[in-house]
C-alpha cells in the first residue's frame, strides 16, 4: 500500500501536467490535485496490468467526492490504455481504485487555460 | 423554512467558489449568485437527501428562472451526491429543492472560473 501524490509540472505557458505514477495496488492512497483554474483537462492512463479500473473523481470541498464524466456524460472509467476529456472542473480531483490486478499504471492529466484570458 | 445566502470565496486566481449550505426543506429560499463573468461552472451537491430533488436554475433577469442543463443536455437535477458541469452561463444561478422530507440536509457548491 503506497501513498501516491500528484506530481505537477508546467510544460508550457498555460499548460500544466499532473502525474500519479506507479499505481499498483487497490489499497494505494491517491492524493488529490487542485487546478480548477485550468478547466480544460485531458486524462490518460498507461502501463501494464492484468485488470485495472480507476474512477476519476472530483470534489468542491475536498471532503465529498463524486465521479466525474467524459464529454459524452459517461462516468470517467479508466480500465484500458486510453485518453479521455474530463467534463467538469472541480476544486479537487483524484482517483478511486476499483480494481488493480498485477498492475503498474500511470495516470496523467494535461490541463490548460488560455494564458491570455483574463477574468 | 430558511433563507440561505450564497457564501462566496476566491480559492485561486480567477477561481471562485459559491456555497449554499444546509438546505433542509422544500420551502427554503436560496438567494441567487451572479457571476456571468466566470463561465466555466462545476456544481456539486452532497449530503443527506431523504427523497429531496435539488435543481439548479438560472435567470437572466433575476425574476424568471428555468432549469439549467449539463453539457449533454440533461437537466441539472440531483437526487444523490454528484458533481456536474453547468452548460449555460446566465446572469443569476440558484438551487431549489422539492420533495424534501424530515432529515434532508444538503450542500450545493459551485466552482467557477
Amino acid at each position: 500500500m503506497a501513498t501516491i501524490p500528484p506530481i505537477g509540472e508546467w510544460v508550457s505557458r498555460g499548460v500544466h501536467k499532473t502525474t500519479w505514477a506507479n499505481i499498483t495496488n487497490i489499497s494505494d492512497i491517491i492524493l488529490p490535485q487542485s487546478a480548477p483554474n485550468l478547466p480544460d483537462k485531458t486524462v490518460t492512463m498507461s502501463g501494464t496490468f492484468a485488470a485495472v479500473t480507476l474512477y476519476v473523481i472530483g470534489s468542491n470541498d475536498g471532503i465529498n467526492y463524486s465521479r466525474l464524466h467524459d464529454a459524452n456524460g459517461n462516468e470517467l472509467i479508466l480500465d484500458s490504455v486510453k485518453t479521455e476529456e474530463v467534463l467538469e472542473s472541480p476544486a479537487f480531483m483524484k482517483l478511486e481504485i476499483g480494481v488493480a490486478l498485477i498492475a503498474d499504471v500511470d495516470v496523467i492529466i494535461y490541463e490548460y487555460e488560455d494564458p491570455y484570458y483574463e477574468t | 423554512m430558511a433563507t440561505i445566502s450564497p457564501q462566496s470565496s476566491w480559492i485561486a486566481r480567477g477561481v471562485h467558489k459559491t456555497a449554499w449550505n444546509n438546505l433542509t426543506g422544500s420551502g427554503d429560499t436560496l438567494l441567487p449568485q451572479t457571476s456571468p463573468n466566470l463561465p466555466d461552472k462545476t456544481v456539486s451537491v452532497d449530503g443527506t437527501f431523504a427523497s429531496a430533488v435539488v435543481t439548479i436554475q438560472g435567470s437572466n433577469d433575476g425574476i424568471a428562472y428555468s432549469t439549467l442543463n449539463d453539457p449533454t443536455g440533461a437537466a441539472l437535477t440531483f437526487t444523490a451526491d454528484a458533481i456536474k458541469q453547468v452548460l449555460e452561463n446566465p446572469a443569476f444561478i440558484r438551487g431549489v429543492a422539492s420533495g424534501a422530507t424530515g432529515g434532508t440536509d444538503v450542500n450545493i457548491i459551485m466552482v467557477e472560473s
